[in-house]
C-alpha cells in the first residue's frame, strides 16, 4: 500500500509562460505532503503532473520507480484517486452513478455487481451513503465534496491528489474533510494536495512544499517551512505562528 | 443495509421502466400499422404482416404503413441517441444535432446533391434518389463541417453552453439561407419543389433500399457505439479533468460522438427530411424518467425517441386523413415550445455557463 513518488527538476511551459520551473519532491505511503503557495503558484499545475495529465518538458517523475509517462494510462488511473478543485454538475446524475465512475479503469463494458460493492464501500467510508439516490445537484457544498472524495476512493487508489479539498467548506466539514484525509493516510496511501489555509497545512502535513512563481521556495517538515520570514516573502503577509497550537495568524489588523 | 436495498430497488426501478417501454414500442408498431385512412382490425393487419398476399390491405400496410413505422423506430432511436450522446459529451443539456443545426447542414448536402449531382428527380409528388449513397454522403460531409464549427466555437472560442446553442441556431439560419438561395438560383421548378417538398421531413417517402441502408448503419455503428459509451458519457459529465484522471480523452469522445451522431442525423435527414426536436425532447423526457446515469438513459431515451416518432406520425396521418401530415411539422409543433421553457429553465436543469 502506498507509493513511491519522485519529481525531479520538472520544468513545464504554458506557451512561452513559466509554469513550473524546476520542481523536485519526494514522497513515500502513508505520509502527506501539502504543496502551498500564492495563487497561480503553480500548484494545480504540479498535481496534474503528478497525474499525467500534462507532461513536462523537461525533468521526469517517478512513480514506484518507473518514469510516469513510460507507465500505461490506464494503470496509472487505477492506482491514483483524484479530487478535483471543482467538478461540473450537470444532467441530473445520481451520486451512486458518479461514484461509479471512479471505477472506470476497472470497467469494459458495464458495471458489475464488484464495482458497485466498491462505489458503495467507497460511499459509506466518507459517510455518505445515505445520498446514494440523490442527484448531485441538489447537494450541497459539504456533501458533494464527500461525494468527489468517495469517487476517488472507489478507484481504490495508493496515491490520491487532492486539490484545495477544504476550500468552499464551512468549519465542520473541513474538519471532517481533513480527519478522513488523516484516517486514509494512516491506511497507508501517498497523500499530495494542494491546500489554502496555512494552519490546516501546518496540522496535517508530514512534509510541505512552498511554491513561489513556479519555483520551490522551501521544502521540509511544517515547522522548518512555515516559518513568519518565509510567509513574509512569498505571501507579503507579516504573521505570528503559535507553535504549541500549531496556528498561524496575520499580524495587519484589518 | 437498507441503503443499499434502496439503490437496488431503484435499479430495479430503472429496469422496470425499460422493459415496460420496450413491450410499448412492439405494441406500437402493430398498432400505427393498424391506425390510418384505410380502416381494417388488427388481426387482419396481423394477419397480413406475417403473411403478405395480393389483398389491397397487404398493399396498404406493406407498401404504405409499415416501411414508414420501422423508419420512425430507427430514425427517432438514432435521433434521440445523438441527442443524449452530444449532451452529455459537450456538458450542454441543450445540445442537439436539431439546436447544433447539423440537420440543416443535412439538408443543405442533400439539396447540393439533387440540384447539382442530379442524384434525384420528383415525379407523381413522389422524391427519387436515383442514388441514395451519393445523397447521403454529401449530407454527411456537410453536417461534419458543422460538427467542425460546433467544436470550434466551443473549445477555441469558449463558447458557454446558451451562446454555443444559440450561435449554431444562427448558423442554421445561413445553411437554410444558401438552400433558399439555391432554388432561386436554379429556377427549375421541378427540381426547386424537389427541396421543397423534401425539407418537410416526412417518414412516408424512405424506399425498403434506403430503410435498409439506415438501418444498417445505425444498428451496426450508431447505435451499439452510444450504449457502449454509456460508462464514459456518466465520466464526462463529472469534467474534463475527471475524465483525464480516469484515462480517458474527453476530447477523443466528444469527437468520435459528435462525428457518430452528424453520421446517424445526415442518414436520417437524407432520407426523411429535417425532423426536429426528437434528439431534444426524447432525452429530456427520459431523464425524467429514469434520472441521469447514461447505463438506463441511453436506452431509455432511444426507446422515447421511437415512440414520440411513431406517435407523433400516427397523428399526423389520421388527425385530418386523406391528408397527412409531415411528422418534420408535427414535432417542431410540440418541440419548439419545449426549446423556450428550456432555456428560460436552464440554471434549473444545471447548466452553468
Amino acid at each position: 500500500m502506498g507509493i513511491e513518488i519522485k519529481v525531479r527538476n520538472v520544468k513545464l511551459y504554458y506557451k512561452s509562460i513559466k509554469a513550473l520551473d524546476g520542481i523536485s519532491l519526494d514522497i513515500g505511503g502513508g505520509e502527506i505532503l501539502s504543496v502551498i503557495g500564492p495563487n497561480g503558484a503553480g500548484k494545480s499545475t504540479l498535481l496534474k503532473v503528478i497525474n499525467g495529465i500534462l507532461r513536462p518538458k523537461i525533468g521526469a517523475v517517478y512513480f514506484d520507480g518507473r518514469l510516469l509517462h513510460e507507465i500505461p494510462q490506464k494503470e496509472v488511473a487505477m492506482k491514483t484517486g483524484v479530487v478535483p478543485q471543482r467538478i461540473s454538475s450537470t444532467g441530473m446524475l445520481t451520486v451512486f452513478d458518479f461514484v461509479l465512475t471512479g471505477r472506470r479503469p476497472y470497467i469494459n463494458f458495464t458495471p458489475t455487481k464488484i464495482d458497485e460493492e466498491k462505489a458503495y464501500e467507497a460511499l459509506k467510508t466518507v459517510n455518505a451513503a445515505h445520498l446514494a439516490n440523490r442527484t448531485l445537484e441538489e447537494l450541497s457544498g459539504g456533501e458533494l465534496q464527500r461525494v468527489v472524495i468517495a469517487r476517488a476512493l472507489a478507484v481504490e487508489p495508493e496515491v490520491m491528489l487532492l486539490d484545495e479539498p477544504t476550500s468552499n467548506l464551512d468549519l465542520k466539514y473541513q474538519q471532517e474533510t481533513l480527519n478522513l484525509i488523516k484516517a486514509l493516510c494512516s491506511k497507508g496511501l501517498t497523500i499530495i494536495m494542494a491546500i489554502h489555509d496555512l494552519t490546516q497545512a501546518y496540522r496535517i502535513s508530514d512534509k510541505i512544499l512552498m511554491l513561489n512563481d513556479g519555483k520551490v521556495f522551501a521544502a521540509g517538515k511544517p515547522e522548518e517551512v512555515l516559518t513568519p520570514q518565509n510567509i513574509l516573502a512569498v505571501y507579503g503577509v507579516p504573521t505570528i505562528i503559535l507553535k504549541e497550537h500549531k496556528i498561524i495568524i496575520p499580524t495587519e489588523r484589518i | 443495509m437498507w441503503i443499499k436495498l434502496l439503490i437496488k430497488h431503484s435499479n430495479y426501478k430503472k429496469r422496470l421502466t425499460l422493459v415496460c417501454l420496450i413491450i410499448i414500442t412492439f405494441f406500437l408498431v402493430p398498432l400505427s400499422v393498424a391506425l390510418g385512412w384505410y380502416k381494417a382490425s388488427l388481426l387482419d393487419i396481423l394477419r397480413v404482416l406475417f403473411m403478405p398476399d395480393n389483398s389491397p390491405l397487404s398493399a396498404v400496410v406493406w407498401d404504405l404503413r409499415l416501411r414508414r413505422v420501422l423508419a420512425a423506430l430507427i430514425i427517432g432511436a438514432v435521433l434521440a441517441g445523438s441527442g443524449t450522446a452530444i449532451q452529455a459529451s459537450l456538458r450542454n443539456p441543450l445540445a442537439s444535432p436539431f439546436t447544433f443545426g447539423l440537420s440543416f447542414a443535412a439538408s443543405l448536402g442533400v439539396a447540393v446533391a439533387l440540384l447539382f449531382l442530379q442524384g434525384g428527380n420528383i415525379q407523381r409528388f413522389q422524391i427519387y434518389f436515383y442514388n441514395p449513397f451519393l445523397v447521403s454522403i454529401f449530407a454527411f460531409l456537410f453536417s461534419l463541417i458543422q460538427v467542425m464549427v460546433i467544436l470550434l466555437l466551443a473549445y477555441k472560442a469558449g463558447l458557454g453552453a446558451r451562446a454555443l446553442v444559440l450561435s449554431a441556431i444562427a448558423i442554421s439560419f445561413v445553411y437554410q439561407a444558401i438552400l433558399y438561395l439555391l432554388q432561386y438560383l436554379v429556377l427549375n421548378e421541378i427540381l426547386t419543389s424537389t427541396v421543397v417538398f423534401w425539407t418537410f421531413g416526412d417518414l412516408g417517402r424512405i424506399s425498403w433500399s434506403e430503410l435498409y441502408l439506415v438501418a444498417v448503419v445505425s444498428l451496426a455503428i450508431v447505435i451499439p457505439y452510444f450504449l457502449y459509451r454509456s460508462i464514459d458519457y456518466d465520466l464526462m459529465l463529472g469534467g474534463d479533468e475527471l475524465a483525464k484522471s480516469a484515462g480517458i480523452s474527453p476530447e477523443r469522445i466528444r469527437l468520435e460522438t459528435t462525428v457518430i451522431a452528424a453520421l446517424g442525423t445526415a442518414m436520417a435527414t437524407s432520407f426523411v427530411g429535417i425532423i426536429g426536436f426528437v434528439c431534444l425532447v426524447a432525452p429530456h423526457a427520459a431523464r425524467l424518467i429514469v434520472g441521469g446515469g447514461h447505463k438506463y438513459l441511453m436506452p431509455t431515451s432511444m426507446l422515447m425517441g421511437s415512440i414520440i416518432l411513431m406517435i407523433s406520425d400516427t397523428i399526423g396521418r389520421t388527425i385530418i386523413a386523406p391528408t397527412i401530415i409531415p411528422v418534420g411539422i408535427m414535432t417542431s409543433m410540440v418541440g419548439a415550445p419545449l426549446l423556450v421553457y428550456l432555456l428560460i429553465k436552464g440554471g434549473k436543469y444545471g447548466h452553468r455557463d
